[in-house]
C-alpha cells in the first residue's frame, strides 16, 4: 500500500477520488470552517491540507508513519516555500542560456566559492528583471559568502562580469588577474549606495576607491543607486559635495528609479 | 499512478522535527531527540538551525537548509 493510500485510508477519502496531488502539513489551522477534523480536500485541486493541532492524536501519529515513509522511499520532504524556489531553479537551470555561457566563461578562470556566489547571483538578477522581491536571496549570498558575496552579486545585477570582466580578461590575462582579486574583494570599480548610506559615506567610499583605482590603473568609478531614496541621496551628494565631484568628468544614467554615475579618472 | 508531494509549511517546522525525533537546543540548532549533544547535519556537514531548515532527504539524516546556495546546489542534482 503506498503512502497516498494509506493517507487516504486514515482519513476515509476514498480511493477513487480525485488525484490528489499535493499534500501540505500545517501546525495552525485558523479555525478554518472546513479544518474541524484536521484535514480539508480541495478535490477540484488535488491537495489536502493536513491541520495537525486539531488532528487526532492517533491520526497525528498515521501521519508521522507517512511522513517517515514518504522520506524513506527516497523522497525529499520539503518546507513548502522551499520547495517553490527549488522548483524555481529547476526551469531557470533549463532555460537559462547566456547566463550559462557566462559561467562557462568564468568557471575555469575564479575561485570556486566565487563561482558558486556568482551562479547565485545570476539567478537573483533574473529575479530582480522580473521586479520581484530579492531582500533573502541577496542576503542567502551575504551568509553564505560574505562582503565578497555581497560584491559579486551588486557586480553581477549590475552587468559588470559580462560589460567588464568578460572583455577585460578577453584583452588581457594578466590585467585580469591582476585586478580581479581587487574588483570583488573591494569592489572597486562600483560603488552601490544603499539605504544606510549618508553622503558622508559615500563620498569616504568613492575616496577609498580612488585611492585603490589610481594604483591599478583603473580609469572609472560608477556610482549605483536603486529606489528614490538612494537616487536621490546619490543626486543630492553629487550637488552638495561639488567640492569633491566636481572635480571629475561625470556621466549620469537616470532611468526607473536607478541611478548611475560616471566619474571618469584621469 | 498517483504520486503526490508532501511538503509542510513553516509554522509546523517542529512538529515536523519531532516526527523525526529531533529536537531543537537552546541555540536553536537542529539536534537527536535521544542524543541532544549530537547535531543534525546538512550533506556538506553544517550544522542547521530551525530557521534554516529546508527540509529532509535520504531516511531523515541529512537535512537540508532553505537557503539559495543550498537549493541551487540540490537543484542540480537532480
Amino acid at each position: 500500500m503506498s503512502f497516498l493510500d494509506k493517507l487516504k485510508a486514515l482519513f476515509n477519502i476514498e480511493l477513487n477520488a480525485p488525484l490528489i496531488n499535493y499534500v501540505n502539513i500545517r501546525e495552525n489551522s485558523n479555525n478554518q470552517q472546513n479544518s474541524k477534523d484536521g484535514f480539508y480536500h480541495d478535490k477540484d485541486n488535488g491537495k489536502v491540507e493536513l491541520y495537525l493541532d486539531t488532528l487526532p492524536t492517533d491520526k497525528k501519529q498515521g501521519v508521522k508513519e507517512i511522513v517517515k515513509e514518504y522520506i524513506g522511499e527516497g523522497n525529499k520532504l520539503l518546507e513548502e516555500n522551499t520547495l517553490k524556489l527549488l522548483y524555481k531553479l529547476h526551469v531557470y537551470n533549463k532555460e537559462k542560456k547566456e547566463d550559462a555561457q557566462v559561467l562557462n566563461f568564468f568557471k575555469p578562470i575564479i575561485p570556486p566559492n566565487d563561482f558558486e556566489a556568482l551562479e547565485a547571483s545570476l539567478y537573483l538578477r533574473q529575479v530582480f528583471s522580473r521586479r520581484e522581491d530579492v531582500n533573502k536571496l541577496k542576503r542567502d549570498i551575504r551568509k553564505r559568502f560574505g562582503d565578497r558575496g555581497n560584491n559579486i552579486a551588486n557586480l553581477c545585477t549590475a552587468g559588470y562580469f559580462e560589460q567588464f570582466l568578460m572583455p577585460l580578461y578577453n584583452s588581457s590575462k594578466e590585467k585580469f588577474n591582476e585586478l580581479y582579486e581587487i574588483i570583488v574583494s573591494k569592489s572597486v570599480v562600483a560603488l552601490f549606495v544603499h539605504s544606510l548610506m549618508n553622503q558622508d559615506d559615500i563620498t569616504r567610499e568613492i575616496s577609498n576607491r580612488l585611492q585603490i583605482s589610481s594604483k591599478y590603473g583603473i580609469k572609472f568609478i560608477h556610482i549605483h543607486g536603486i529606489g528614490t531614496a538612494n537616487v536621490d541621496k546619490i543626486k543630492e551628494c553629487l550637488e552638495e559635495q561639488k567640492n569633491f565631484f566636481g572635480f571629475f568628468p561625470k556621466e549620469i544614467y537616470e532611468k526607473d528609479n536607478i541611478i548611475i554615475v560616471e566619474l571618469l579618472l584621469k | 499512478m498517483e504520486k503526490a508531494v508532501i511538503t509542510f509549511s513553516n509554522d509546523a517546522k517542529k512538529e515536523i522535527l519531532d516526527f523525526l525525533d529531533k529536537d531543537i537546543n537552546r541555540e536553536g540548532l537542529i539536534v537527536e531527540k535521544q542524543n541532544p549533544t549530537q547535531k543534525a547535519l546538512t550533506s556538506d556537514g553544517q550544522e542547521i538551525s530551525i530557521d534554516e531548515f529546508g527540509g529532509v532527504k535520504k531516511g531523515s539524516e541529512v537535512f537540508i537548509k532553505n537557503d539559495l546556495i543550498s537549493l541551487m546546489r540540490l537543484s542540480k542534482e537532480e
